[in-house]
Order: C-alpha cells, then sequence, then structure tokens
C-alpha cells in the first residue's frame, strides 16, 4: 500500500494535481513521470524522509510499491 | 551476403525450421535446434561473427553464473566489469577502433605527428552492436539482481544468438526471453495467425516502401549538389518513409518470426512519427534500443551525478552524453555523432521546458486533428528529418550542402519529380492522422470477423506480388 505521504512527495516532484497510486502503478502510467523526471522523483522522496538509496537500489525498483518497500526498509534501518 | 528475411531462402529457412519444432517433444532438443538453426543463419553472413558471438556467450554465461554465486560486493563488481569488458572489447576493436584512430591522427596532425589510418573498422561484423547489447544487459541485470541467472549454457547461447533478432534486433533482454523458454516454444492457433500477420506488414514496409523509396532518394542523398532544393526536401521526406518503413519492417518481421514459435518480442515502433514532443519520439522510435540506453546509460548517468546542484544542468548533460553514445552505437562516423548530438540537444532543451512547466493536471487526450496537435507533431517531425539527413549522407560536408542547398532554396540544379515519395509520404501522413498511435493493428485483426482477416491478409498478399521492385535492397539497419 503506498502511504499518502509518499503520494504527495511523488506528487509534488511531478508538479502532479492528483493521481492514484497502487503498489503495482509503473512509472510509465504516470502523467510526466518519465525518465527525465525519475531522479528528480528519487531525490525528493530521499530528501522528504532523510533517507540516501544506493544507486543500484534505486536501479531495480520497478513500480511505485517497490519505492514504498525501499523507503520502508530505509526508515526501518534507521531506528 | 547473408540471409535476409524478405527472401525467398529464408522463407524455405524459416519453413523448415518451424516444422522441426513443431515435431520435436521436449524443450532441450527444440532449444538445441533453435542453436543449430541459428548457427547456420549467422554462418551466411561470415565466420567472424560466429566465433565473436560465441566467444561473448560463453563469457557472458560465466560471469552470469559467478555474480549469482558470489556475495563479495568487491568481487561481484569485478566480475561485472570483467563481463562488460569482455562484451566492449570486441565492439570497440572491430567497430570503433578506426574512428578512434581517426581522432587521434586529427589531434596529432596539427603537432606533426602523422598516423597512418585505417579508415574504417577492422572488420565489419554484422548484428555485433546489436547481440552486445543484449549480452551487456544480461550482465548488468543478473549484477543489480534483477534476473537469476541463465540456467544452462544452452539456453543462453540460444538467447543470445536467436536468430529472428541476430542481426538487426530488437534488442530483446534474457529477463524477457529467458522466462518464455518455460513454454518450451510451443504456438497456438492466434500465435501463428499473429506472426505471419507481422511477416506480411513488416515485408510490405520493407519491400513495397521502403525500396521503391530507395532507389529514388539514394540517388538524391549521395549528390545534393545537383539537385534543387525542392528535390531535397523531397529527399528528406522520402528518407524519412524509407528508413521507418525498412527499419519497422524488419523488426516487424523479427516479432513475426519469434510469434511463429510462441516467443513474444517487444514492440520497437509505436508509430513514432505521431510523437509532440522529442520525448516521445523516443518513447515510440527503436524503443528497445531507446530503452537500453535509458536503463544502462542515462539512469545510472543520473543517479551517479544526483549531487549535482542545477537538475537543468545535470539532465542536460546527461541527456546529451547519452545521445551522442546513441549515435556513435549507430557507426563509427561524425555523422551520427552529430545526428546524436542534434536529438540531445533537442532533448535537453525539451527538458529544461518541461521541468518549468507549472502545476498540471493529466494532459486531456487532445484529437490527431487538432491544430495544437498538428503543430506539435509538425515541429518534432521537422526535428527528426533534419537529424535523417545527417544519418542518410556519407559525410559531414555532404550534409551540410544537403542543409544549405535547402535553407537557402537552391534552384541550381535538377528538379527531380519522384512520382513516388510525394505520393508514399501523403499516404502515410493520412495514416498516421487516422490510425490512434497506440494500437497495434496486427494484433487487433486477428480478434476481427473471418471475412476482415481474409480479406486484410489477401490485400497485403496481393500488394506484395504486385509492387516488389525487381532489385532488392538491403536492410538499413543491419549496417548498425
Amino acid at each position: 500500500m503506498i502511504s499518502p505521504e509518499l503520494k504527495t512527495v511523488i506528487l509534488g516532484a511531478l508538479k502532479l494535481d492528483d493521481w492514484e497510486f497502487t503498489d503495482s502503478t509503473l512509472a510509465a502510467e504516470v502523467p510526466g513521470w518519465d525518465s527525465l523526471s525519475h531522479v528528480n522523483v528519487v531525490l525528493a522522496v530521499e530528501k522528504h524522509f532523510g533517507v540516501r538509496f544506493r544507486n543500484v537500489e534505486v536501479l531495480r525498483l520497478t513500480n511505485v510499491g517497490d519505492l514504498q518497500r525501499l523507503v520502508n526498509s530505509k526508515l526501518t534501518n534507521q531506528k | 551476403m547473408g540471409l535476409t528475411f524478405t527472401s525467398l531462402e529464408f522463407i524455405f529457412f524459416l519453413g523448415v525450421c518451424l516444422g522441426l519444432l513443431h515435431a520435436s517433444g521436449r524443450l532441450s532438443v527444440r532449444t538445441w535446434l533453435l542453436i543449430i538453426f541459428s548457427y547456420l543463419f549467422y554462418l551466411t553472413f561470415g565466420v567472424g561473427g560466429v566465433l565473436v558471438v560465441t566467444f561473448m556467450a560463453v563469457v557472458d554465461f560465466i560471469v552470469g553464473r559467478r555474480l549469482g554465486n558470489t556475495i563479495s560486493e568487491v568481487t561481484r563488481k569485478r566480475w561485472l566489469w570483467a563481463g562488460l569488458a569482455a562484451n566492449l572489447g570486441p565492439l570497440v576493436f572491430l567497430k570503433y577502433s578506426g574512428f578512434l584512430v581517426e581522432i587521434v591522427a586529427a589531434f596529432l596532425h596539427p603537432l606533426g605527428v602523422r598516423v597512418s589510418l585505417p579508415g574504417s573498422p577492422v572488420f565489419s561484423i554484422i548484428g555485433l552492436s546489436y547481440f552486445t547489447f543484449a549480452g551487456m544487459s544480461y550482465v548488468l541485470d543478473v549484477y543489480r539482481e534483477t534476473m537469476e541467472p541463465a540456467r544452462s549454457l544452452s539456453e543462453f547461447v540460444c538467447y543470445l544468438m536467436y536468430f529472428p533478432k541476430l542481426v538487426a534486433g530488437p534488442i530483446v533482454r534474457a529477463a524477457d526471453f529467458l522466462p518464455q523458454f518455460s513454454r518450451g516454444f510451443q504456438i497456438t492457433a492466434q500465435d501463428f495467425e499473429i506472426g505471419c500477420g507481422y511477416l506480411l506488414v513488416g515485408a510490405v514496409k520493407k519491400l513495397v516502401i521502403a525500396d521503391q523509396l530507395a532507389s529514388h532518394v539514394s540517388v538524391i542523398l549521395a549528390a545534393p549538389q545537383h539537385f534543387s532544393a525542392f528535390t531535397l526536401v523531397q529527399g528528406m521526406i522520402g528518407y524519412t518513409v524509407q528508413i521507418y518503413a525498412d527499419f519497422s519492417g524488419y523488426s516487424d518481421m523479427a516479432i513475426g518470426c519469434a510469434r511463429l514459435m510462441g516467443i513474444k518480442f517487444p514492440q520497437n515502433f509505436l508509430m513514432p512519427y505521431s510523437s509532440v514532443n522529442i520525448a516521445e519520439f523516443w518513447r515510440r522510435w527503436h524503443v528497445t534500443m531507446s530503452n537500453w540506453f535509458r536503463d544502462y546509460v542515462f539512469l545510472p548517468l543520473e543517479f551517479g551525478s544526483r549531487g549535482t546542484r542545477n537538475a537543468n544542468v545535470r539532465a542536460s548533460r546527461n541527456i546529451i552524453i547519452t545521445m551522442l553514445l546513441c549515435g556513435l552505437w549507430h557507426g563509427a562516423s561524425w555523422n551520427f555523432v552529430l545526428w546524436g548530438g542534434l536529438h540531445g540537444a533537442t532533448l535537453a532543451v525539451y527538458q529544461v521546458y518541461a521541468s518549468l512547466r507549472r502545476r498540471k493536471a493529466p494532459l486531456p487526450t487532445r484529437s490527431a486533428f487538432h491544430p495544437g496537435t498538428l503543430v506539435s507533431r509538425a515541429l518534432t517531425l521537422s526535428v527528426v528529418m533534419v537529424g535523417w539527413i545527417f544519418f542518410g549522407t556519407q559525410t559531414l560536408a555532404i550534409a551540410f550542402e544537403y542543409l544549405w542547398r535547402m535553407l537557402t532554396l537552391s534552384r541550381d540544379g535538377v528538379a527531380l519529380g519522384s512520382p513516388y515519395i510525394l505520393p508514399v509520404a501523403a499516404l502515410m501522413f493520412v495514416a498516421h492522422l487516422l490510425i490512434n498511435k497506440d494500437r497495434n493493428l496486427v494484433e487487433e485483426v486477428s480478434s476481427y470477423s473471418a471475412p476482415a482477416r481474409v480479406l486484410i491478409y489477401a490485400s497485403l498478399l496481393m500488394t506484395l506480388a504486385s509492387l516488389v521492385p525487381a532489385d532488392t535492397v538491403p536492410f538499413v539497419y543491419v549496417h548498425f
């Protein structure tokens, strides 16, 4: 499940008013989320949650659910 | 030289291969049959390529196994670099050594140092760029742990050498191909029909459209100084249609061949000339290649340089680097580098424009006839067409002469009125207006009623039978 917080961050990074995200949502399905904006989305997520992703971790992401799980694991490791 | 998809010999070859595949029960037998047929297919292009691809397949398989069995990150990285070197080494040496020497010579010449130039690639290995990239994607995907290593060498060799995609793509990733092994090359009646549909459509695009245009266009591209601006514009439009029909036709035939064996290839062309901006063009043109550069060059560059303060500077720089490499992938010549640079610059400008746009809702889908859409498509296509001049001419000097004569509306030279270029281009233009760019007609047709399907396939066959030119022209993209 995608947290409202993550949803807000992604919408903000894409300058999008609203979009329904699910675990299986692909970047290609979201308006404006393409390879040109992808890094900006990831950087916004890192900045908001105060985490840092390894390059290989980000390159493994296939959908928004993967991103949510990655954020959760980073936050868990920080505690 | 080499077996081409549009030859009668290939139809016979494919028929025998399919017949034997269908007659074999076990997956292991089918795998080895495909390996043998792929080797036979590739041997028609020469022995050198067979040796290179065999070497790469063995090395990539070993590297994949090692990456799968190794835990130490340091060791895994070493295996990754070894795998990439084993793929890139032959590519750089065989395809780019002459070009690199040319660049070095250009630097040293003002210093009075002369370097003798081989001038051209050491050996011409058909398909080298394609299977090298396929191999690298496998090594990188296993390293990133987005896929498991291949289970057996035969399975991996079958993937890398699979003849429908060997010499001109699509650049199919192991992660997409190997899981389909479990289906054991079984086909359904629908697979058979769709496969034949792709073969027919591809053959029409190649033989009826591309080859007919080639004879008119090649003369103009080779010597623009002899032609008036009006003729040069026709040549540019003609080449734009030719290269699309040639390459998308080839891809269709490759997809069709694979579908006849129950293997689904990704689409490689998604009506790119309907794009409303350059970013969309690159999501629709040679999709498997642009996705490769996106996943293995652009995104790693982006994440590797995310410390750069200004996001637009970072993205623009990485876009241009990626597109220059993309241009170079097509060939060892400044024409291709400049072509890549033109697309890179346009993409970078678009990227900055897109980033500055205010908060937006999802864009409503506009009709293809909407004035805004028409203008956007025209602008995008204009950039693409100018790029094709660099792509289709032999030297930069010829390309710049071509552009200059068009820009200055040169009236001297021959005004060649081709009876073919403009009518074909007009037909393509109308088709792009009427057909939704996200539809796949070949797949759709298989769900139509039987009479409609018979009519469509018969029309395609009759078109082939009546409009195929006497001289065959090699596929353009086989040379990359």
